[in-house]
Protein backbone atom coordinates (compact mmCIF):
# COMPACT_ATOMS: atom_id res chain seq x y z
CA UNK A 1 0.00 0.00 0.00
CA UNK A 2 0.91 3.78 -0.78
CA UNK A 3 2.52 5.44 2.53
CA UNK A 4 0.31 8.50 0.87
CA UNK A 5 -2.87 6.45 1.36
CA UNK A 6 -2.68 6.17 5.42
CA UNK A 7 -2.44 10.63 5.15
CA UNK A 8 -6.13 10.97 4.87
CA UNK A 9 -6.94 8.44 7.71
CA UNK A 10 -4.62 9.49 10.33
CA UNK A 11 -5.22 12.99 9.99
CA UNK A 12 -9.00 11.99 10.58
CA UNK A 13 -8.08 10.52 13.65
CA UNK A 14 -6.32 13.12 14.70
CA UNK A 15 -8.77 15.72 13.98
CA UNK A 16 -11.47 12.79 16.11
CA UNK A 17 -8.60 13.01 19.07
CA UNK A 18 -8.06 17.39 19.05
CA UNK A 19 -11.88 17.30 18.94
CA UNK A 20 -12.88 14.73 21.85
CA UNK A 21 -10.08 15.58 24.03
CA UNK A 22 -10.85 19.75 23.75
CA UNK A 23 -14.48 18.11 24.32
CA UNK A 24 -15.67 20.30 21.23
CA UNK A 25 -18.43 17.67 21.04
CA UNK A 26 -20.32 16.56 23.56
CA UNK A 27 -18.42 13.59 24.49
CA UNK A 28 -22.14 11.61 24.86
CA UNK A 29 -22.16 11.86 20.92
CA UNK A 30 -18.36 11.70 20.07
CA UNK A 31 -16.25 9.41 22.61
CA UNK A 32 -12.99 9.57 22.42
CA UNK A 33 -11.22 7.17 19.75
CA UNK A 34 -9.08 5.53 22.54
CA UNK A 35 -12.10 4.95 24.19
CA UNK A 36 -13.92 3.08 21.60
CA UNK A 37 -10.86 1.00 21.08
CA UNK A 38 -11.01 -0.16 24.44
CA UNK A 39 -15.01 -0.70 24.06
CA UNK A 40 -13.61 -2.69 20.69
CA UNK A 41 -11.09 -4.74 22.68
CA UNK A 42 -12.82 -5.82 25.20
CA UNK A 43 -15.93 -7.03 23.17
CA UNK A 44 -13.09 -9.58 21.64
CA UNK A 45 -13.75 -11.56 24.82
CA UNK A 46 -17.47 -11.90 25.37
CA UNK A 47 -19.02 -14.79 23.34
CA UNK A 48 -21.67 -12.79 22.22
CA UNK A 49 -20.05 -10.48 20.22
CA UNK A 50 -18.25 -13.10 17.90
CA UNK A 51 -22.13 -14.41 17.63
CA UNK A 52 -23.14 -11.01 16.44
CA UNK A 53 -20.76 -11.13 13.73
CA UNK A 54 -21.04 -14.73 12.93
CA UNK A 55 -25.17 -14.12 12.30
CA UNK A 56 -24.40 -10.62 10.35
CA UNK A 57 -21.86 -13.25 7.96
CA UNK A 58 -24.18 -15.97 7.63
CA UNK A 59 -27.07 -14.04 6.84
CA UNK A 60 -24.94 -12.16 4.24
CA UNK A 61 -23.48 -15.12 2.75
CA UNK A 62 -26.74 -17.33 2.56
CA UNK A 63 -28.73 -14.36 0.78
CA UNK A 64 -25.61 -13.76 -1.40
CA UNK A 65 -25.22 -16.90 -2.03
CA UNK A 66 -29.24 -17.61 -3.22
CA UNK A 67 -28.28 -13.97 -4.51
CA UNK A 68 -25.92 -15.31 -7.28
CA UNK A 69 -27.62 -18.17 -7.98
CA UNK A 70 -30.81 -16.67 -8.63
CA UNK A 71 -29.26 -13.70 -10.62
CA UNK A 72 -26.73 -15.29 -12.60
CA UNK A 73 -28.24 -17.99 -14.34
CA UNK A 74 -31.49 -15.32 -15.11
CA UNK A 75 -28.53 -12.36 -15.97
CA UNK A 76 -27.19 -15.03 -18.80
CA UNK A 77 -30.24 -15.70 -20.26
CA UNK A 78 -31.91 -12.28 -20.31
CA UNK A 79 -28.67 -11.02 -21.92
CA UNK A 80 -28.71 -14.02 -24.24
CA UNK A 81 -32.38 -14.19 -25.59
CA UNK A 82 -33.13 -10.41 -26.92
CA UNK A 83 -37.03 -11.60 -26.84
CA UNK A 84 -36.99 -12.88 -22.84
CA UNK A 85 -34.56 -9.45 -22.68
CA UNK A 86 -37.73 -7.22 -24.15
CA UNK A 87 -40.22 -8.95 -22.18
CA UNK A 88 -38.61 -8.57 -18.98
CA UNK A 89 -36.40 -5.37 -19.12
CA UNK A 90 -39.19 -3.20 -17.86
CA UNK A 91 -40.05 -5.85 -14.97
CA UNK A 92 -36.54 -5.40 -13.59
CA UNK A 93 -36.22 -2.38 -14.09
CA UNK A 94 -39.39 -1.56 -11.32
CA UNK A 95 -38.32 -4.13 -9.37
CA UNK A 96 -35.10 -2.77 -8.66
CA UNK A 97 -36.52 0.89 -8.75
CA UNK A 98 -38.20 -0.34 -4.99
CA UNK A 99 -36.75 0.49 -2.20
CA UNK A 100 -35.78 -2.69 -0.13
CA UNK A 101 -36.72 -1.26 3.14
CA UNK A 102 -40.35 -0.72 1.87
CA UNK A 103 -40.44 -4.37 1.14
CA UNK A 104 -39.78 -5.52 4.78
CA UNK A 105 -42.94 -5.63 5.59
CA UNK A 106 -43.92 -8.16 3.10
CA UNK A 107 -40.94 -10.19 3.55
CA UNK A 108 -42.26 -10.39 7.43
CA UNK A 109 -45.46 -11.62 6.37
CA UNK A 110 -44.68 -14.39 3.66
CA UNK A 111 -41.23 -15.95 5.58
CA UNK A 112 -42.09 -14.99 9.34
CA UNK A 113 -39.42 -13.33 11.54
CA UNK A 114 -37.22 -15.92 11.86
CA UNK A 115 -34.07 -16.24 9.90
CA UNK A 116 -35.78 -16.84 6.29
CA UNK A 117 -37.00 -13.27 5.91
CA UNK A 118 -33.78 -11.74 6.46
CA UNK A 119 -32.16 -13.90 4.01
CA UNK A 120 -34.93 -13.34 1.40
CA UNK A 121 -34.70 -9.64 1.60
CA UNK A 122 -30.85 -9.61 1.12
CA UNK A 123 -31.44 -12.36 -1.82
CA UNK A 124 -33.93 -10.22 -3.19
CA UNK A 125 -31.15 -7.20 -2.98
CA UNK A 126 -28.41 -8.92 -4.23
CA UNK A 127 -30.06 -10.98 -6.90
CA UNK A 128 -31.55 -8.20 -8.61
CA UNK A 129 -28.22 -6.57 -9.13
CA UNK A 130 -26.10 -9.62 -9.92
CA UNK A 131 -28.91 -10.37 -12.88
CA UNK A 132 -28.39 -7.29 -14.57
CA UNK A 133 -24.92 -6.82 -14.25
CA UNK A 134 -24.22 -10.19 -15.92
CA UNK A 135 -27.27 -9.11 -18.07
CA UNK A 136 -25.45 -6.07 -19.67
CA UNK A 137 -21.85 -8.22 -19.55
CA UNK A 138 -23.75 -10.46 -21.60
CA UNK A 139 -25.07 -8.16 -24.22
CA UNK A 140 -21.97 -5.87 -24.64
CA UNK A 141 -19.62 -8.56 -24.79
CA UNK A 142 -17.71 -8.65 -28.45
CA UNK A 143 -19.87 -9.68 -31.06
CA UNK A 144 -16.78 -10.47 -33.14
CA UNK A 145 -15.81 -13.57 -30.73
CA UNK A 146 -18.94 -14.84 -30.84
CA UNK A 147 -18.63 -14.65 -34.71
CA UNK A 148 -15.07 -16.19 -34.34
CA UNK A 149 -16.38 -19.41 -32.80
CA UNK A 150 -19.51 -19.20 -35.29
CA UNK A 151 -17.28 -19.29 -38.43
CA UNK A 152 -15.01 -22.50 -36.57
CA UNK A 153 -18.23 -24.37 -36.77
CA UNK A 154 -19.03 -23.63 -32.74
CA UNK A 155 -22.49 -25.95 -31.79
CA UNK A 156 -25.05 -22.94 -30.06
CA UNK A 157 -23.80 -24.54 -26.57
CA UNK A 158 -20.19 -24.28 -27.16
CA UNK A 159 -20.81 -20.25 -28.37
CA UNK A 160 -22.50 -19.75 -25.20
CA UNK A 161 -20.10 -21.99 -22.74
CA UNK A 162 -16.64 -20.48 -24.36
CA UNK A 163 -17.37 -17.19 -25.62
CA UNK A 164 -20.55 -15.45 -24.51
CA UNK A 165 -20.02 -16.68 -20.50
CA UNK A 166 -16.21 -15.70 -20.52
CA UNK A 167 -17.29 -12.65 -22.27
CA UNK A 168 -19.69 -11.65 -19.49
CA UNK A 169 -17.24 -12.54 -16.58
CA UNK A 170 -15.89 -9.38 -16.20
CA UNK A 171 -19.10 -7.03 -15.99
CA UNK A 172 -20.51 -10.53 -13.69
CA UNK A 173 -17.99 -9.59 -11.26
CA UNK A 174 -18.38 -6.03 -10.43
CA UNK A 175 -22.26 -6.96 -10.26
CA UNK A 176 -20.79 -9.58 -7.71
CA UNK A 177 -19.06 -7.26 -5.78
CA UNK A 178 -21.50 -4.13 -6.02
CA UNK A 179 -24.36 -6.98 -4.85
CA UNK A 180 -21.78 -7.85 -1.61
CA UNK A 181 -21.50 -3.97 -0.08
CA UNK A 182 -25.35 -3.58 -0.95
CA UNK A 183 -25.96 -7.03 0.83
CA UNK A 184 -24.32 -6.00 4.06
CA UNK A 185 -26.57 -2.94 3.94
CA UNK A 186 -29.52 -5.12 3.59
CA UNK A 187 -28.87 -7.71 6.25
CA UNK A 188 -27.28 -4.88 8.79
CA UNK A 189 -31.07 -3.03 7.67
CA UNK A 190 -32.95 -6.47 8.55
CA UNK A 191 -31.18 -7.12 11.85
CA UNK A 192 -32.30 -3.45 13.06
CA UNK A 193 -35.53 -3.49 11.60
CA UNK A 194 -36.88 -7.24 11.38
CA UNK A 195 -36.48 -8.16 14.80
CA UNK A 196 -33.88 -9.98 15.55
CA UNK A 197 -31.54 -10.92 18.97
CA UNK A 198 -28.34 -11.27 17.53
CA UNK A 199 -26.41 -9.41 14.70
CA UNK A 200 -24.25 -6.79 13.99
CA UNK A 201 -27.16 -4.50 13.53
CA UNK A 202 -28.77 -5.27 16.19
CA UNK A 203 -26.15 -4.64 18.27
CA UNK A 204 -25.94 -1.19 17.06
CA UNK A 205 -29.75 -0.32 17.60
CA UNK A 206 -29.51 -1.85 21.36
CA UNK A 207 -26.10 0.46 22.30
CA UNK A 208 -27.91 3.25 20.87
CA UNK A 209 -30.94 2.45 22.11
CA UNK A 210 -29.25 2.25 26.16
CA UNK A 211 -27.09 5.46 24.99
CA UNK A 212 -23.85 2.70 25.03
CA UNK A 213 -22.40 5.22 22.32
CA UNK A 214 -18.62 4.00 22.81
CA UNK A 215 -20.13 0.33 21.84
CA UNK A 216 -22.25 1.99 19.05
CA UNK A 217 -19.30 3.24 17.61
CA UNK A 218 -17.37 0.02 18.10
CA UNK A 219 -20.14 -1.86 16.48
CA UNK A 220 -20.25 0.57 13.17
CA UNK A 221 -16.59 0.52 12.94
CA UNK A 222 -16.41 -2.95 12.42
CA UNK A 223 -19.38 -3.60 10.79
CA UNK A 224 -17.50 -1.16 8.42
CA UNK A 225 -14.19 -2.91 8.56
CA UNK A 226 -16.30 -5.99 7.61
CA UNK A 227 -17.68 -4.55 4.45
CA UNK A 228 -14.11 -3.07 3.36
CA UNK A 229 -12.61 -6.22 4.02
CA UNK A 230 -14.79 -8.30 2.15
CA UNK A 231 -14.45 -5.53 -1.14
CA UNK A 232 -10.79 -5.68 -1.01
CA UNK A 233 -10.77 -9.82 -0.94
CA UNK A 234 -12.96 -8.98 -3.73
CA UNK A 235 -10.72 -7.04 -5.84
CA UNK A 236 -8.02 -9.66 -5.15
CA UNK A 237 -9.91 -11.96 -6.49
CA UNK A 238 -11.06 -10.10 -8.96
CA UNK A 239 -7.93 -9.04 -10.23
CA UNK A 240 -7.06 -12.80 -10.16
CA UNK A 241 -9.69 -14.62 -12.13
CA UNK A 242 -10.66 -12.00 -14.33
CA UNK A 243 -7.23 -11.09 -15.18
CA UNK A 244 -8.26 -9.49 -18.79
CA UNK A 245 -10.45 -7.30 -17.80
CA UNK A 246 -9.87 -3.93 -19.11
CA UNK A 247 -6.70 -4.56 -21.27
CA UNK B 1 -10.21 -27.69 -60.75
CA UNK B 2 -12.62 -24.96 -59.91
CA UNK B 3 -12.16 -24.50 -56.08
CA UNK B 4 -14.50 -21.48 -55.66
CA UNK B 5 -17.31 -20.50 -57.78
CA UNK B 6 -18.77 -17.06 -57.37
CA UNK B 7 -21.96 -16.61 -59.87
CA UNK B 8 -23.95 -13.49 -60.43
CA UNK B 9 -23.76 -12.45 -56.82
CA UNK B 10 -25.63 -9.52 -56.07
CA UNK B 11 -26.37 -8.13 -52.59
CA UNK B 12 -28.33 -5.04 -51.46
CA UNK B 13 -28.88 -3.56 -47.59
CA UNK B 14 -32.48 -2.71 -46.92
CA UNK B 15 -32.88 -0.09 -43.44
CA UNK B 16 -35.86 2.23 -42.95
CA UNK B 17 -34.93 5.86 -41.83
CA UNK B 18 -38.47 7.39 -40.38
CA UNK B 19 -40.60 5.05 -42.11
CA UNK B 20 -38.97 5.25 -45.38
CA UNK B 21 -37.07 2.14 -46.48
CA UNK B 22 -33.69 2.90 -48.09
CA UNK B 23 -31.82 0.47 -49.87
CA UNK B 24 -27.87 0.58 -50.75
CA UNK B 25 -26.62 -1.97 -53.51
CA UNK B 26 -23.54 -3.19 -52.38
CA UNK B 27 -22.76 -6.20 -54.78
CA UNK B 28 -23.88 -5.71 -58.14
CA UNK B 29 -23.74 -9.54 -60.36
CA UNK B 30 -20.30 -10.43 -59.00
CA UNK B 31 -18.81 -13.68 -61.09
CA UNK B 32 -15.25 -14.82 -60.02
CA UNK B 33 -13.82 -18.27 -59.88
CA UNK B 34 -10.52 -19.47 -57.98
CA UNK B 35 -8.70 -22.63 -58.04
CA UNK B 36 -7.13 -24.12 -55.15
CA UNK B 37 -3.90 -23.31 -53.88
CA UNK B 38 -4.58 -19.77 -55.38
CA UNK B 39 -3.67 -16.01 -53.44
CA UNK B 40 -6.35 -14.17 -54.90
CA UNK B 41 -6.77 -10.25 -53.57
CA UNK B 42 -9.96 -7.70 -53.80
CA UNK B 43 -8.71 -4.05 -53.98
CA UNK B 44 -11.05 -0.97 -54.10
CA UNK B 45 -12.14 1.97 -52.92
CA UNK B 46 -13.20 2.33 -48.78
CA UNK B 47 -16.77 1.04 -48.20
CA UNK B 48 -17.24 -0.21 -52.07
CA UNK B 49 -19.06 -3.50 -50.77
CA UNK B 50 -15.14 -5.90 -50.16
CA UNK B 51 -16.13 -6.85 -47.06
CA UNK B 52 -19.58 -8.09 -48.06
CA UNK B 53 -18.05 -9.90 -51.24
CA UNK B 54 -15.87 -11.75 -48.73
CA UNK B 55 -18.57 -12.49 -45.61
CA UNK B 56 -20.74 -13.55 -48.44
CA UNK B 57 -18.47 -16.19 -49.73
CA UNK B 58 -17.63 -16.86 -46.65
CA UNK B 59 -20.85 -17.56 -45.75
CA UNK B 60 -21.54 -15.21 -42.82
CA UNK B 61 -24.19 -13.07 -45.04
CA UNK B 62 -26.59 -14.85 -47.22
CA UNK B 63 -26.58 -12.86 -51.11
CA UNK B 64 -29.68 -11.42 -52.59
CA UNK B 65 -29.09 -13.74 -55.97
CA UNK B 66 -26.60 -15.70 -57.03
CA UNK B 67 -24.48 -18.45 -55.40
CA UNK B 68 -21.44 -19.33 -54.05
CA UNK B 69 -19.88 -22.99 -54.38
CA UNK B 70 -16.50 -24.29 -52.29
CA UNK B 71 -15.79 -27.11 -53.79
CA UNK B 72 -19.85 -27.84 -54.95
CA UNK B 73 -20.99 -27.09 -51.49
CA UNK B 74 -22.76 -23.61 -50.35
CA UNK B 75 -20.12 -22.21 -47.74
CA UNK B 76 -21.77 -22.70 -44.62
CA UNK B 77 -21.08 -26.37 -45.27
CA UNK B 78 -17.33 -25.22 -46.36
CA UNK B 79 -14.16 -24.88 -43.63
CA UNK B 80 -13.88 -21.04 -43.16
CA UNK B 81 -10.32 -19.84 -41.98
CA UNK B 82 -11.62 -16.23 -41.21
CA UNK B 83 -8.98 -13.71 -40.11
CA UNK B 84 -10.60 -10.21 -39.11
CA UNK B 85 -8.95 -6.79 -39.17
CA UNK B 86 -9.70 -6.50 -35.59
CA UNK B 87 -7.06 -8.88 -34.24
CA UNK B 88 -7.93 -7.42 -30.18
CA UNK B 89 -11.46 -8.46 -30.72
CA UNK B 90 -10.99 -11.98 -32.34
CA UNK B 91 -8.69 -13.59 -29.78
CA UNK B 92 -9.97 -14.44 -26.31
CA UNK B 93 -8.26 -12.64 -24.26
CA UNK B 94 -9.15 -15.14 -21.08
CA UNK B 95 -7.14 -18.20 -22.86
CA UNK B 96 -3.05 -18.07 -23.42
CA UNK B 97 -1.85 -17.76 -26.86
CA UNK B 98 -1.40 -21.32 -27.51
CA UNK B 99 -5.10 -22.14 -26.46
CA UNK B 100 -6.29 -19.62 -28.63
CA UNK B 101 -4.51 -21.08 -31.39
CA UNK B 102 -5.56 -24.37 -30.36
CA UNK B 103 -9.00 -23.18 -30.07
CA UNK B 104 -10.46 -24.82 -33.10
CA UNK B 105 -9.48 -27.99 -31.69
CA UNK B 106 -11.02 -27.72 -28.39
CA UNK B 107 -14.87 -26.88 -30.28
CA UNK B 108 -13.64 -30.61 -32.09
CA UNK B 109 -13.28 -31.91 -28.83
CA UNK B 110 -9.42 -32.49 -29.08
CA UNK B 111 -7.77 -33.32 -25.28
CA UNK B 112 -6.03 -30.47 -23.95
CA UNK B 113 -2.66 -32.45 -24.04
CA UNK B 114 -3.19 -33.41 -27.70
CA UNK B 115 -4.17 -29.83 -28.92
CA UNK B 116 -1.23 -27.79 -27.45
CA UNK B 117 1.22 -30.91 -28.82
CA UNK B 118 -0.56 -30.44 -32.10
CA UNK B 119 -0.20 -26.51 -31.76
CA UNK B 120 3.62 -26.72 -31.14
CA UNK B 121 3.70 -29.28 -34.15
CA UNK B 122 2.13 -26.88 -36.55
CA UNK B 123 3.91 -23.78 -34.80
CA UNK B 124 7.41 -25.59 -35.40
CA UNK B 125 6.41 -26.61 -39.11
CA UNK B 126 5.64 -23.07 -39.38
CA UNK B 127 8.82 -21.71 -37.99
CA UNK B 128 6.25 -19.49 -35.78
CA UNK B 129 7.37 -18.29 -32.68
CA UNK B 130 4.43 -16.86 -29.99
CA UNK B 131 4.92 -16.50 -27.03
CA UNK B 132 2.89 -19.69 -25.95
CA UNK B 133 1.89 -18.87 -22.25
CA UNK B 134 1.47 -15.04 -22.20
CA UNK B 135 -2.18 -13.58 -23.27
CA UNK B 136 -2.96 -11.59 -26.02
CA UNK B 137 -3.12 -8.59 -24.40
CA UNK B 138 0.68 -8.81 -22.75
CA UNK B 139 1.58 -9.27 -26.50
CA UNK B 140 2.09 -7.11 -29.39
CA UNK B 141 -0.05 -6.41 -32.38
CA UNK B 142 1.83 -7.80 -34.51
CA UNK B 143 2.38 -11.46 -32.59
CA UNK B 144 -1.81 -10.92 -31.93
CA UNK B 145 -2.34 -11.01 -35.81
CA UNK B 146 0.47 -14.09 -36.21
CA UNK B 147 -1.68 -16.00 -33.35
CA UNK B 148 -4.85 -15.14 -35.28
CA UNK B 149 -3.32 -16.50 -38.89
CA UNK B 150 -1.84 -19.62 -37.20
CA UNK B 151 -5.63 -20.68 -35.60
CA UNK B 152 -6.73 -20.36 -38.66
CA UNK B 153 -4.32 -22.89 -40.07
CA UNK B 154 -4.79 -24.97 -37.48
CA UNK B 155 -8.51 -25.43 -38.39
CA UNK B 156 -7.30 -26.75 -41.73
CA UNK B 157 -9.63 -23.85 -43.66
CA UNK B 158 -10.32 -25.18 -47.51
CA UNK B 159 -10.29 -20.97 -47.63
CA UNK B 160 -8.84 -18.85 -46.14
CA UNK B 161 -10.43 -15.38 -46.12
CA UNK B 162 -8.57 -12.46 -44.28
CA UNK B 163 -10.42 -9.41 -44.39
CA UNK B 164 -7.59 -6.16 -44.21
CA UNK B 165 -5.85 -8.18 -41.39
CA UNK B 166 -2.59 -5.85 -41.80
CA UNK B 167 -4.67 -2.51 -41.34
CA UNK B 168 -4.05 -2.12 -37.41
CA UNK B 169 -0.27 -2.85 -37.33
CA UNK B 170 2.55 -0.18 -37.87
CA UNK B 171 4.55 0.26 -41.13
CA UNK B 172 7.45 -2.66 -40.06
CA UNK B 173 5.21 -4.91 -38.58
CA UNK B 174 2.78 -5.01 -41.33
CA UNK B 175 6.12 -5.71 -43.82
CA UNK B 176 6.81 -8.66 -41.78
CA UNK B 177 3.59 -9.93 -41.40
CA UNK B 178 3.28 -9.84 -45.32
CA UNK B 179 6.58 -12.12 -45.28
CA UNK B 180 5.44 -14.30 -42.77
CA UNK B 181 2.17 -15.04 -44.43
CA UNK B 182 3.71 -15.58 -47.64
CA UNK B 183 6.17 -18.03 -46.29
CA UNK B 184 3.19 -19.88 -44.40
CA UNK B 185 1.29 -19.64 -47.46
CA UNK B 186 4.43 -21.67 -49.28
CA UNK B 187 4.48 -24.45 -46.96
CA UNK B 188 0.89 -25.10 -47.12
CA UNK B 189 -0.22 -23.98 -50.17
CA UNK B 190 -3.80 -22.53 -48.82
CA UNK B 191 -6.09 -20.91 -50.97
CA UNK B 192 -6.88 -17.17 -49.50
CA UNK B 193 -8.99 -14.78 -50.44
CA UNK B 194 -7.63 -11.67 -49.01
CA UNK B 195 -8.96 -7.65 -49.35
CA UNK B 196 -6.91 -4.95 -49.19
CA UNK B 197 -6.96 -1.30 -49.79
CA UNK B 198 -2.93 -0.75 -49.98
CA UNK B 199 -2.38 -1.38 -53.88
CA UNK B 200 1.29 -2.05 -53.44
CA UNK B 201 0.04 -5.05 -50.47
CA UNK B 202 -2.69 -6.06 -53.17
CA UNK B 203 -0.10 -6.86 -55.78
CA UNK B 204 2.34 -8.09 -53.71
CA UNK B 205 0.74 -11.50 -52.17
CA UNK B 206 -1.31 -11.94 -55.21
CA UNK B 207 -1.66 -14.30 -57.94
CA UNK B 208 -4.70 -12.61 -59.18
CA UNK B 209 -5.68 -8.96 -58.16
CA UNK B 210 -9.88 -8.65 -58.35
CA UNK B 211 -10.05 -4.43 -59.31
CA UNK B 212 -13.50 -3.56 -57.58
CA UNK B 213 -15.98 -0.61 -58.59
CA UNK B 214 -16.90 2.05 -56.03
CA UNK B 215 -20.37 0.43 -54.33
CA UNK B 216 -22.20 -1.21 -55.83
CA UNK B 217 -18.80 -3.70 -56.35
CA UNK B 218 -18.58 -5.00 -59.26
CA UNK B 219 -15.76 -6.18 -60.75
CA UNK B 220 -13.94 -3.84 -63.31
CA UNK B 221 -10.77 -6.26 -64.26
CA UNK B 222 -8.94 -9.32 -62.63
CA UNK B 223 -4.82 -8.83 -62.92
CA UNK B 224 -2.50 -11.48 -63.06
CA UNK B 225 0.61 -10.75 -60.61
CA UNK B 226 3.39 -13.22 -62.40
CA UNK B 227 6.57 -12.33 -60.56
CA UNK B 228 7.71 -15.56 -59.41
CA UNK B 229 7.30 -17.59 -55.90
CA UNK B 230 9.28 -16.76 -53.55
CA UNK B 231 8.45 -13.81 -53.41
CA UNK B 232 10.44 -10.73 -51.52
CA UNK B 233 10.32 -7.68 -50.65
CA UNK B 234 12.88 -6.35 -53.30
CA UNK B 235 9.96 -7.13 -56.02
CA UNK B 236 7.93 -4.05 -55.43
CA UNK B 237 11.58 -1.97 -56.98
CA UNK B 238 10.95 -4.29 -60.56
CA UNK B 239 9.62 -3.28 -63.35
CA UNK B 240 7.20 -6.03 -63.57
CA UNK B 241 5.52 -4.76 -60.59
CA UNK B 242 5.73 -1.16 -61.48
CA UNK B 243 3.63 -1.84 -64.65
CA UNK B 244 1.32 -4.18 -63.04
CA UNK B 245 0.65 -0.99 -60.52
CA UNK B 246 0.36 1.29 -63.17
CA UNK B 247 -2.18 -0.45 -65.14
CA UNK B 248 -3.75 -1.32 -62.28
CA UNK B 249 -4.25 2.21 -61.91
CA UNK B 250 -5.28 3.15 -65.07
CA UNK B 251 -8.13 1.05 -64.85
CA UNK B 252 -9.37 2.25 -61.62
CA UNK B 253 -9.01 5.64 -62.73
CA UNK B 254 -11.42 4.83 -66.10
CA UNK B 255 -13.77 3.16 -63.95
CA UNK B 256 -14.08 5.71 -60.94
CA UNK B 257 -12.60 8.62 -62.21
CA UNK B 258 -9.81 8.76 -59.37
Amino acid sequence: MKRSKLVAPLLFLLLWVLISSFSLVNPLFLPSPFRVVLVLLQSFASAEFFQDIGMTLFRLAAGFALGMVLGIPLGLFMGYYQRVYEYLDFLVDFFRSIPVASLFPLFLVMFGIGELSKIATTAWSTSLIILINTMYGVRNGKKLRIMVAKTMKASEYQVFVKAIVPEALPETFTGLRTALSIGLIVVVLTEMLMGTKIGLGQRIFNASLMYQVPEMYAAIFLTGLLGFSLNKVFVVIGNRVIHWAGK
Amino acid sequence: MQHIVIRNLSKRYTHSVDGEVHYIDVLDNVNLQVMKGEFVTFFGPNGCGKSTLLNVTAGLLKPDTGSVMIDGKPPEKARIGYIFQNYRDSLFPWKKNIDNIAFPLELQKVSRKERRKRTRDLLSRLEIEIQEDMYPYQSSGGQQQLSAIVRAFIYEPDVLVMDEPFNSLDYQTRFFMQGKLLDICARTSPTVLFVSHELDEAIYLADRIVLLDKRPAKIISILENILPRPRYHAMVETKEFFDLKTKALRLLKEAIGL
